[in-house]
C-alpha cells in the first residue's frame, strides 16, 4: 500500500483535483466564445467542458510513474488504481453537492446546477482516459478525452447553440443520455483497469 | 552513423489526416465570415485564420516528439549532434505538416473564390509561418519539461484557447497578438502592418521563452553537459530576445481596433468612363464586371438627371470617407489619385435643357460589386440606389420639412417611411424594372411610389424634393 501510494503521487493528484474544484465552483457559469463548425455560428463553450481535463491528466500522469517491475508483483494494483480513478468523480460529486447547497452555481434554474456537469464530464473523461490507456498506453491516454473535449467545443453545437445529442459533455446538466453515456464510459474504463493486471485465463 | 528520418513514426504522420479534414471543413464552412470575393488579401487572411486548428496540432505533435526524445534518453547519452539538429530532425516533419495544412487552407480558400487576380499576400503568409514556428518551439519545450500525457493535452487545449479566446477579452488589441491579419478584410480594406508584425513578434517571444525553457531542462538533448556556460548563454540570449520582441509586439498592436485593417489604397482601383463627366472605378478583382457596372451607372445617370440628381464625377467602390479623386483629363482607363471630393455640394450643371434644378446631390456615388455570379446586375443597381439614398439623406445642407409632426415618434415614423419611398423610387429611376421593384418592395410602400412614378419628370422632381424633406423629419 505504501509503495502503491508513493508511486501514484497522491499529493500531486490531490492538488490538481482541488485546483479543479477551485476553478469550477466559483466560475461555474463562465464560458468561452468559440467558433463553431457544427451548425451554430459561434457558441459560448462552458468552462466546465475543459476544466475536468486537469484531474484526468493528473491521474494518468501520476499513475504513470510506476516502475515496470510492478507487473510482476504479488499484489495486484488494478483494483486500487480503479478505486483511485473512481474517487475523482466521487469526491467531486461530494464537493459539488456541498457547493450547490451553499448556493454556488445556481444556473438559470431550468435544468439543475451546471456544476453537476463537472461530475458527469469528469466521469466521462476519466473513463475515456482509462480506456485509452488500456488500448494505447499511458503516454497517449489523455489524448482521447482531450480530443473529445475539443471536438465537442468545435462541432458539438447546432443551431440556437444547443448541444448535439452526441455531445454529452456539452449537454444540459440534467440530460439523461449524457449521464448514462458518461456513466457507461466510466464503468467500462474502471472495468478495464481492474482487469488490467489479472493473469490471462489458461 | 547514417541518419535516417522515419516519417511514419512521427506524430505528424498520424495527425495529418484529421488536421487536414478539419482545416477543409473550416475553410468551406459557411459560417466563416463572408467570402473573400476574389480579393487575395482577404483570402489569405481567411486561410491563415485556420491557424486556430493548425497551431495547436503542430504544438501537440512537437510535444509528443519531444516526449519520444525524452523516453529514448537521448539527453542522457552523449549526442554527437547539437540540440538544435536533434530537435529539428524530429520537428521538421511537424513543421512540414503545419505548412501543408496552411497550403491546403489556401487552396480551399482559392477554390471558393470566383476569380482571384494576383497572388496570396506574402506578408500574411510569412507572419503565419513565424507563428507556426513559435508554436513548434512551445510544443517542444512543453514536451521536454512534461510527460506526453500532460504536454500533449496542454499544447492542444492551451494552443486552441490561445487562438480563439482573446477576441472575447479587453483590450481589443490583445487579439492581434495571437493570429496574423485577424478581422481582415473587406474589399475596401488592406491589412494593417501591426496586424502582421504584432503576432509575428509575439510568436518570436513565445519561441524565445520556449528555447530558454528547453535549454534549462536536463532532459533536452544537447551536445555536452547540461547546465554549462553554453546553456546559460543560450537561455540568457533567448530570454532577452523574448523580452524585446514581446514589448515590440505589444507596441505594434496597441493602436489597433477590433480588426487589423487599414484603408485600401485608391491606386488599386480600375476605372472607365461612363459618359462625359462620370468615371466608374472598381477594385481589380471586380474588373471583369467593369463594363457591366459602367452600363448600370450610365442607365442610372440617364434616369436620374432629368429629375434633378446631377451626374456624379465619380462612382467608386472606395468608401466615401477614403475617396481621394481627381477627375482624369481623358483616356479610357485612369487611376484615382489625389485631390478632394466635393461631398454634398450642389452641382447645378444639369439644370440646362429644361431639367429641374439639382437637389444637393453628391458628387461621388459609391457602388458595390461582387465577383460572384450570384451577385446580379440588379444587385449592383439596388446597391447603387441604396448607397445614393443614404448619401442624399445624410447630406448636410438638407433641411427637414416644415410640417414634420411634433411628436418625435411620429416624426421618426414619417421620416423612415419617406426614406423607404425614396429608396424604391431611386431604384426604379436608376433602371430597375417597375414590375421587379413592385415585387421587391412592400405593396403599401409601392402604392405611394407607383403613383409618383406615373407623373412626368417635373412632377417626379417635385415629389423627390418633398420626400427628401419629409425624410429629414427622422432624427439623424
Amino acid at each position: 500500500m505504501t509503495w502503491w501510494s508513493r508511486t501514484r503521487r497522491l499529493p500531486l493528484l490531490a492538488a490538481c483535483l482541488v485546483a479543479c474544484w477551485l476553478l469550477v465552483v466559483p466560475f461555474a457559469d463562465a464560458s468561452l466564445p468559440v467558433p463553431q463548425l457544427g451548425g451554430a455560428t459561434a457558441a459560448d463553450v462552458p468552462l466546465l467542458l475543459f476544466a475536468p481535463l486537469l484531474p484526468v491528466v493528473a491521474l494518468i500522469v501520476c499513475c504513470g510513474g510506476a516502475p515496470a517491475h510492478e507487473a510482476t508483483t504479488v499484489r495486484r494494483v488494478g483494483a486500487r488504481d480503479a478505486a483511485l480513478a473512481a474517487a475523482l468523480p466521487a469526491a467531486t460529486a461530494v464537493v459539488v453537492g456541498v457547493a450547490v447547497l451553499a448556493g454556488f452555481g445556481a444556473g438559470d434554474g431550468s435544468g439543475g446546477s451546471p456544476l453537476w456537469s463537472v461530475v458527469r464530464n469528469l466521469g466521462a473523461y476519466t473513463g475515456l482516459a482509462l480506456l485509452a490507456r488500456a488500448e494505447f498506453g499511458h503516454h497517449a491516454a489523455t489524448l482521447l478525452p482531450t480530443l473529445t473535449a475539443l471536438t465537442v467545443a468545435v462541432f458539438g453545437y447546432g443551431p440556437e447553440q444547443r448541444a448535439h445529442w452526441w455531445a454529452w459533455p456539452a449537454a444540459e446538466p440534467a440530460d439523461p443520455l449524457a449521464w448514462a453515456g458518461s456513466a457507461a464510459l466510466l464503468t467500462l474504463g474502471l472495468a478495464r483497469t481492474v482487469s488490467r493486471d489479472r493473469p490471462a485465463p489458461r | 552513423m547514417v541518419f535516417r528520418l522515419h516519417l511514419r513514426a512521427n506524430a505528424a504522420f498520424a495527425a495529418a489526416g484529421p488536421l487536414l479534414v478539419v482545416v477543409l471543413l473550416y475553410v468551406f464552412a459557411e459560417e466563416v465570415g463572408g467570402g473573400p470575393d476574389g480579393y487575395w488579401v482577404a483570402g489569405t487572411a481567411k486561410a491563415v485564420s485556420a491557424l486556430m486548428f493548425i497551431a495547436p496540432v503542430v504544438a501537440a505533435c512537437a510535444a509528443w516528439e519531444a516526449g519520444r526524445l525524452r523516453r529514448a534518453g537521448v539527453a542522457g547519452g552523449a549526442p554527437v549532434r547539437g540540440g538544435f539538429r536533434i530537435a529539428m530532425a524530429s520537428l521538421s516533419p511537424v513543421l512540414a505538416l503545419g505548412l501543408l495544412a496552411l497550403l491546403v487552407s489556401l487552396v480551399g480558400v482559392r477554390v471558393g473564390m470566383a476569380a482571384a487576380p494576383g497572388w496570396p499576400e506574402p506578408t500574411i503568409l510569412a507572419a503565419a509561418v513565424v507563428t507556426l514556428c513559435g508554436w513548434l518551439a512551445v510544443g517542444y519545450a512543453l514536451g521536454v519539461w512534461l510527460p506526453p500525457a500532460a504536454s500533449v493535452p496542454l499544447a492542444l487545449v492551451g494552443g486552441y484557447l490561445w487562438q480563439v479566446y482573446p477576441p472575447a477579452l479587453e483590450p481589443l488589441w490583445l487579439r492581434h497578438l495571437t493570429q496574423p491579419a485577424r478581422g481582415c478584410c473587406t474589399s475596401a480594406d488592406a491589412v494593417a502592418a501591426g496586424g502582421l508584425s504584432g503576432p509575428a513578434l509575439a510568436a518570436v517571444a513565445l519561441a524565445g521563452t520556449a528555447v530558454a525553457a528547453a535549454a534549462l531542462s536536463r532532459r533536452a538533448p544537447r551536445r555536452g553537459a547540461p547546465g554549462g556556460a553554453r546553456s546559460v548563454l543560450v537561455t540568457a540570449v533567448a530570454l532577452l530576445v523574448a523580452s524585446a520582441t514581446g514589448v515590440a509586439a505589444v507596441r505594434a498592436v496597441s493602436g489597433l481596433g477590433p480588426d487589423a485593417v487599414a484603408a485600401r489604397s485608391a491606386d488599386e482601383l480600375v476605372c472607365a468612363d461612363a459618359g462625359a463627366a462620370t468615371r466608374v472605378c472598381v477594385w481589380p478583382e471586380h474588373e471583369r464586371r467593369l463594363d457591366e457596372t459602367v452600363e448600370v451607372v450610365r442607365t442610372a445617370v440617364a434616369g436620374l438627371a432629368p429629375v434633378g440628381i446631377a451626374p456624379p464625377a465619380l462612382v467608386t467602390e472606395l468608401p466615401h470617407q477614403a475617396a481621394q479623386y481627381e477627375p482624369a483629363a481623358g483616356g479610357e482607363d485612369g487611376a484615382v489619385t489625389g485631390g478632394a471630393v466635393t461631398d454634398g455640394a450642389a452641382t447645378d450643371d444639369s439644370a440646362s435643357g429644361g431639367t429641374p434644378p439639382s437637389t444637393g446631390s453628391p458628387d461621388q456615388w459609391t457602388i458595390t460589386v461582387r465577383a460572384a455570379t450570384s451577385f446580379t446586375t440588379d444587385d449592383i443597381r439596388a446597391g447603387l440606389a441604396a448607397d445614393l439614398a443614404g448619401a442624399l439623406l445624410d447630406g448636410g445642407s438638407r433641411t427637414p420639412a416644415a410640417d414634420c409632426p411634433a411628436d418625435p415618434a411620429d416624426a421618426a415614423d414619417q421620416g423612415f417611411q419617406a426614406a423607404n419611398h425614396l429608396f424604391a423610387w431611386l431604384a426604379v429611376r436608376a433602371g430597375t424594372e417597375p414590375q421587379e421593384a413592385r415585387d421587391r418592395f412592400d405593396p403599401q410602400l409601392w402604392t405611394a411610389v407607383g403613383a409618383a412614378l406615373d407623373g412626368d419628370d417635373a412632377a417626379q422632381a417635385a415629389w423627390f424634393r418633398a420626400t427628401l424633406d419629409r425624410a429629414g423629419c427622422a432624427p439623424r
